[in-house]
């Protein structure tokens, strides 16, 4: 006898993993619900403008700064991490995040429909086929069950989704190759008068490094964001740019607003919500307000029985003092998936009691040290998207071996980033008694020369940084706090070493100045063989429940499924068991993509 | 057979380019003086009305372009001078630049408004196709309907080849033209030539008796009601509801406008109606040489230079900042404020700007200091 279930396929997280797969399924005709916790009510662009309005209204403009708080689902902020004092870090009590260090976990992510795509840069590069081998090659990290050429297919998928802007010849490095014929979906971004200026100043120049030398390549990057379709896309069919959700006509191009991280405010930059739109069309079941607080499962067979979740109930006007309401309900169906995060998933499977050690263990992220100066001439900062090229050349090589490899991120807002520029400037020039002309010129003059390089420092997988869950640390309604136990290695501050090396080297080269100077009480401030170094989150939360070939392993094996609960899988950069240099997003929808087809040949194996 | 004569054809062309044109700077003071904040529905509403009447503007330039001729943009009498008078054969009303306000909104439904179906002139146009149209004699359907049927008889009398000779360049593609409503069309037959012609009237004034632009046919997008009805919303502060008939008014949700809620703009500015040495005149000068250097942009843009068209996109943002700034110049001592004039400056007087983009610091052989 064949229980009758709810659903075909429930969803946890309205993110884009999430989004992609609901949407791939229903495509294939099947029922699907989503669950997600956060509270967006509706895709009208009114409720995307209630997110610009918190954010031109917020002083601090953190990634989560137009996203706001929800006591029932709440997440994590970058301003949780606090300063150094007499050398312990020192986190916000009350921050989402129960930390125990040593060193402080600084990436966020966001909790509403659209997940954290709401405030990503769109930064979609590929991974490097040597990244999937790093065990065999370096003899360090962890190798994946697949590797880059299983992957090829879907990572076009995945380009194709969310509309990546590039020029497939300049992006053929390292190792990256691509099917004859290949283009993106558009073309690539226009780089920066900065990177166009950077090119011209390092031509002649080579970074020399223990006995090493690099090129400075400065390549344009592949973006998440409209720019021209390319007419040779999908054999001579094009591409048609997709704009804002519930205002299509806005967004259909990058118009240079500078404020992709936090929030585009014409959605020319990808975000899950135009995935979601797409799958509710097709007739996927959204239920918002219902955070996922236990998976059910048969302790014999493994088998994922249901899903438990809190729907809470709208809590405007509460009085103080009193409990957000919320109704347990159970929802069934043949396939279950978890979307709902790195830290979310790797919690969720910790409450509900699975048995696989390695939930919640291998915690990532790409730990930035950043650097920065004053270019030769005036660069025009703070025009156009954060970022629209990058330097390779650090990526891949033997020397991985005996230090982390990087990814440099060339930043054109100025010192937004570590200093808080422009504002820091304007207030300083004020303090100094300038005003007028006089204030005008001198912000003009240090402003736009101001650019900043962010090296994204690859993270290895390791039991020590890892994601658990403890009674005592719980939210309002009652679910855990995720509590993390976060440092970096020696190979890590390696890396970073030579970043701090590369930056040196790179002002030189360029006539530039360097003005990067490590603030020892600010958190993420380290020493290390006589060097400061000073880093912070990259929002790359990666690898708690990773890809594997068994469960001694690994939680996930290649086809995302969980080793021991054959109809649950798992999708997101969870299931990573390294990152490399990349950005993962891109990577984890090319996943998302092979987890909805591996789904959809079970459902069509059970008729 | 008598040799190809498409002067007239030309000339209606060139005139569809200055009609849309004409509707432009009207919808864009208006959308200047609108709180974004306050009145949200009326600014996207204007928003996404001027910015189809630049397509339109665009598609009869390709149009024109593709049987060979050639769009004439920064000429003295392309902006009509403020307020002017349109006239049609079934309407005859005033157009200025004037700010957000119930008024506005009527003159925005009368330029919007369906044509009549005035039976008994169909057919009529038929005897004297080949001559240039008097507008006034014509509505504005009727107008379009007479350059199709210009284009089809050419077509049958001369073949393709031969009216659509222009040159493939010249057309303005999706790599130059994009964001709002529709699409760009490059126009290379009759076929696209009759599209392009639709989708100009079908954004106006819906498409075949109902309330919708069309869109969703030609292009695969979201329904969206048409320039017409969408004024008609805000006028009546409620929005259409499927199944709406076009003769009824909306019956969907209810929509807040503010009309209170503007920036108090003197009716039909003009720089030299501000005082001499004001911050208004000197922004309200400022505004004009940038329509004029954005007009050349474009009749270049238009004329073979398609890229600068991009480069002309950067210069509408400049406007947008300077319109701002003088919105925020007082005008007189009564409490009004300036606004964009939108007044012709000749070539051999328009000077020197940083915002100037080099092609035109070339041609104009000025240096930026």
């Amino acid at each position: 006898m064949s229980k009758k279930h709810d659903y075909d396929v429930v969803i946890v997280g309205a993110g884009i993993t999430g989004a992609i797969v609901a949407n791939e399924l229903a495509e294939k005709g099947h029922k699907v619900l989503i669950l997600e916790a956060g509270r967006q009510k509706n895709f009208s662009f009114e409720s995307y403008r209630e997110y610009l309005h918190h954010y031109y209204t917020n002083t601090i403009k953190i990634p989560n700064s137009p996203y706001p708080q929800n006591p029932a689902a709440p997440q994590p902020l970058v301003t949780d991490v606090g300063n150094i004092e007499d050398g312990i870090q020192q986190f916000d009590p009350d921050g989402y995040f129960k930390q125990y260090g040593p060193a402080p976990f600084q990436s966020s992510y966001t909790r509403a429909n659209g997940g954290t795509t709401l405030h990503w840069l769109g930064t979609c590069l590929r991974m490097l086929p040597s990244d999937f081998r790093e065990k065999d090659l370096f003899g360090t990290g962890k190798n994946w069950p697949i590797n880059y050429y299983d992957l090829m297919p879907y990572y076009q998928m995945a380009e194709r989704e969310i509309g990546v802007s590039a020029d497939v010849e300049e992006q053929a490095f390292l190792g990256i190759t691509f099917e004859e014929g290949y283009v993106y979906p558009m073309t690539k971004i226009p780089q920066s008068y900065l990177d166009q200026k950077l090119t011209e100043w390092t031509k002649d120049g080579v970074f020399e490094y223990e006995g090493e030398s690099f090129d400075y390549d400065v390549v344009s990057t592949p973006q998440g964001r409209n720019s021209n379709p390319n007419p040779q896309y999908n054999n001579g069919e094009g591409y048609q740019p997709v704009g804002a959700v519930g205002n299509p006509d806005l967004g259909t191009r990058c118009e240079g607003n500078s404020a992709c991280v936090p929030i585009c405010p014409v959605q020319a930059k990808y975000n899950a919500l135009k995935t979601l739109y797409k799958a509710i069309k097709k007739g996927v079941v959204l239920q918002e307000q219902s955070v996922a607080s236990e998976i059910l499962y048969d302790d014999k067979t493994g088998k994922i029985t249901g899903i438990k979740y809190k729907a809470y109930k709208d809590f405007e006007g509460l009085k103080a003092g009193r409990k957000i309401g919320y109704e347990e309900k159970v929802v069934t169906a043949k396939r279950y998936v978890l979307a709902t995060h790195a830290v979310e998933n790797a919690k969720l499977m910790l409450a509900s009691g699975f048995k696989n050690k390695n939930i919640g263990q291998n915690l990532m992220d790409h730990p930035v040290l950043l650097t920065w100066g004053l270019a030769p001439e005036r660069i025009g900062a703070f025009r156009g998207p954060g970022s629209t090229s990058g330097i390779p050349s650090l990526r891949d090589g033997t020397f991985r071996q005996d230090r982390s490899a990087f990814r440099i991120e060339i930043g054109n807002w100025g010192w937004n980033w570590p200093k808080g520029s422009p504002v820091t400037e304007l207030n300083d020039a004020l303090a100094a008694g300038k005003f007028g002309k006089g204030l005008r010129n001198a912000l003009l003059d240090q402003v736009q020369k101001e650019f900043r390089m962010g090296f994204l420092i690859e993270q290895q997988a390791t039991d020590r940084n890892c994601v658990t869950i403890d009674e005592r640390y719980t939210d309002e309604l009652g679910n855990y706090r995720p509590i993390i136990n976060y440092n970096i290695t020696d190979h890590e501050k390696e890396g970073m070493l030579a970043a701090k090396e590369f930056s040196k080297q790179l002002f030189e080269t360029i006539g530039g100045e360097s003005k990067t100077a490590y603030d020892p009480s600010r958190g993420g401030y380290i020493e290390y063989k006589g060097e400061s170094l000073w880093w912070q989150g990259a929002g790359h939360l990666a690898g708690t429940h990773i890809m594997g070939t068994d469960a001694e392993n690994s939680v996930v094996d290649k086809d995302q499924r969980c080793h021991e609960h054959e109809n649950l899988f798992l999708v997101g950069c969870g299931n990573m068991p390294s990152m490399g240099t990349s950005n993962p997003t891109l990577t984890i929808a090319a996943l998302s993509f092979w987890a909805a087809e591996n789904i959809d040949n079970d459902l069509k194996d059970l008729k | 057979m008598s040799k190809i004569d498409k002067t007239p054809l030309f000339t209606n062309l060139q005139t569809a380019i200055e009609l849309e044109h004409s509707t432009i700077p009207p919808y864009l003071a208006a959308y200047f003086t609108i709180d974004q904040d306050t009145n949200t529905f009326a600014w996207d509403v204007t928003r996404s009305v001027f910015m189809e009447e630049m397509l339109h503007m665009t598609l009869a330039c390709n149009i024109l372009n593709a049987v060979g001729g050639q769009p004439s943009i920064d000429n003295p009498k392309f902006i009509p001078e403020y307020p002017t008078t349109m006239e049609f054969a079934d309407r005859k009303f005033e157009v200025g630049i004037i700010k957000f306000s119930r008024p506005a909104i009527e003159t925005f439904l009368e330029i919007e408004k369906p044509s009549e179906q005035r039976l008994h002139v169909m057919g009529e146009h038929m005897k004297n196709l080949m001559e240039p149209i008097k507008l006034d004699e014509k509505t504005i359907g009727e107008f379009y309907q007479v350059i199709k049927d210009q284009l089809i008889q050419m077509v049958d009398d001369y073949g393709e080849a031969a009216v659509f000779s222009g040159k493939q360049e010249l057309q303005i593609s999706p790599k130059e033209y994009y964001g709002g409503g529709g699409e760009i069309i490059e126009v290379h037959n009759l076929d696209t030539a009759l599209l392009a012609i639709d989708v100009i009237v079908d954004q106006g004034e819906g498409a075949s008796g109902t309330i919708y632009d069309g869109d969703e046919t030609y292009f695969d997008q979201d329904q969206e009601v048409a320039h017409f009805y969408r004024f008609n919303e805000i006028y009546l502060e409620q929005q259409y509801a499927k199944g709406d008939h076009p003769d009824d008014p909306p019956s969907g949700d209810k929509v807040t406008v503010q009309w209170d809620v503007v920036v108090d703009m003197v009716n039909n500015p003009k720089a030299a109606n501000f005082p001499e040495g004001s911050a208004a005149r000197a922004k309200a000068e400022e505004f004009n040489q940038l329509y004029s250097h954005f007009l050349r942009l474009l009749h270049r843009a238009f004329n073979g230079e398609c890229n600068l068209l991009v480069k002309a996109v950067g210069m509408m943002y400049q406007m947008k900042y300077v319109a701002a700034e003088l919105l925020n110049c007082p005008a007189d001592h009564k409490g009004k404020m300036a606004g964009p004039p939108f007044e012709y400056v000749p070539l051999a007087d328009r000077q020197q700007y940083g915002w100037l983009v080099e092609e035109l610091v070339e041609e104009l052989k000025v240096t930026i200091p």
